[in-house]
């Protein structure tokens, strides 16, 4: 009797211990997946807007006044009143960053966590080094990244300061990806859903310059 | 549309529709302002029985109506921005009004960021929270927070250009 209370007692706490761990450590996995899916999601959204509308990249152009839509850019046409690209931006933004997010939510996180520094160190090393570069070869010809009057950027012919720049921007980001230890990494990963919007809302209000310029 | 065009007129369709827009940016300005300031200012244990029973709504409360009228009010924004391209900014060109029109554009690339911030806002909120997370919470709260505040002043603004009441 005393055996059989003893086994039944051994074996209880066990099976409910592995009972409760089951669906915590499942919960934990869910969660974690889709916190990596929504990190991923902002930040990718964040650049990918952010470079669509400076190139102007819709995936369509909606004419408000006839109430007409194309693929594509399309520049304003006669009597069909202003084209919108706002639009446009959002759904190419918008598919980009769901299939990048997907992708990140299946792919191990420490990856998408280095990926995600190597990319924030060759933005910041890229615009410092380019910046530095126009700088020394201004007024030898042109070769920067420029607003025009309606606020697109453009790139002037002159001595090529972008693709020095991206290569030695590379370099430094490859090697700082590298020695950023794993600690790090996870420490800041939740912290660029918010951080990566900061200079991509710098960007889009710095190329609205000529509005407040006027 | 046509049966709706038939009981009122154009001109009052997105009259109303604006204000919708408007009265749920106010909602959603009171829960995002309140939300942030719960963040900002945690609250205290409150002294006495008296002051006890006027407790705040925890922080957490505020976020699934954040989400929701967030994203509606975008939908809603994205709507009457239609009428918005054609019907107003056409003349605030014509009258020269750049810094309006500038701060409008702006507005636009806010809110639509803000609006892929949702789900990792969301995500951060959801129970049971995590103490190590209370810096990302903190900042992702104050960044809509900003969001939606920008939007409505210059929203409110476009529309003392051409709008309702305007």
């Amino acid at each position: 009797m005393t055996q059989t209370l003893d086994a039944h007692g051994g074996t209880t706490p066990l099976g409910r211990s592995r009972a409760m761990d089951a669906p915590t450590s499942m919960t934990r996995t869910e969660t974690s997946k889709f916190g990596t899916f929504a990190i991923t999601f902002a930040v990718t959204f964040a650049v990918l807007y952010t470079l669509l509308e400076q190139m102007n990249w819709p995936m369509f152009t909606y004419h408000p006044a006839v109430n007409k839509v194309d693929l594509w850019r399309q520049a304003a046409r006669s009597g069909e009143g202003p084209p919108m690209y706002w639009y446009g931006w959002l759904v190419n933004a918008s598919i980009g960053a769901l299939f990048v997010a997907a992708v990140a939510s299946f792919t191990p996180i420490k990856w998408i966590q280095r990926t995600l520094i190597f990319g924030s160190l060759f933005a910041a090393v890229f615009f410092v080094i380019y910046m530095i570069a126009s700088y020394i070869y201004r007024g030898s010809g042109g070769g920067e990244l420029q607003f025009d009057a309606t606020g697109t950027l453009t790139y002037s012919a002159g001595p090529n300061l972008l693709a020095p720049s991206a290569v030695i921007a590379l370099v430094a980001a490859a090697v700082g990806s590298y020695f950023v230890p794993s600690r790090w990494t996870g420490k800041l990963w939740p912290g660029w859903a918010y951080v990566i919007p900061i200079p991509a809302l710098a960007v889009l209000g710095y190329s609205l310059l000529p509005y407040f310029t006027r | 549309m046509d049966a709706i065009f038939n009981v009122i007129s154009v001109p009052t369709f997105w009259k109303i529709l604006l204000f919708l827009h408007f009265s749920l940016a106010v909602v959603l300005l009171a829960a995002v302002t309140l939300q942030a300031v719960a963040v900002l200012i945690p609250m205290r244990q409150a002294a006495g029985n008296f002051v006890d029973h006027f407790r705040p709504m925890p922080p957490v409360s505020y976020t699934p109506v954040i989400v929701i009228l967030y994203a509606i009010n975008f939908l809603l924004g994205a709507w009457v921005y239609v009428k918005y391209r054609t019907y107003v900014r056409i003349p605030m060109e014509q009258l020269g009004h750049w810094w309006t029109l500038g701060s409008f554009e702006f507005k636009e690339h806010v809110a639509s960021i803000g609006m892929a911030l949702l789900p990792a806002y969301w995500y951060f909120w959801r129970q049971p929270m995590s103490d190590e997370h209370t810096g990302t919470r903190k900042w992702l709260t104050l960044f809509l927070a900003f969001s939606v505040w920008y939007s409505f002043l210059i929203g409110h603004v476009a529309n003392d250009f051409r709008g309702v009441g305007s």
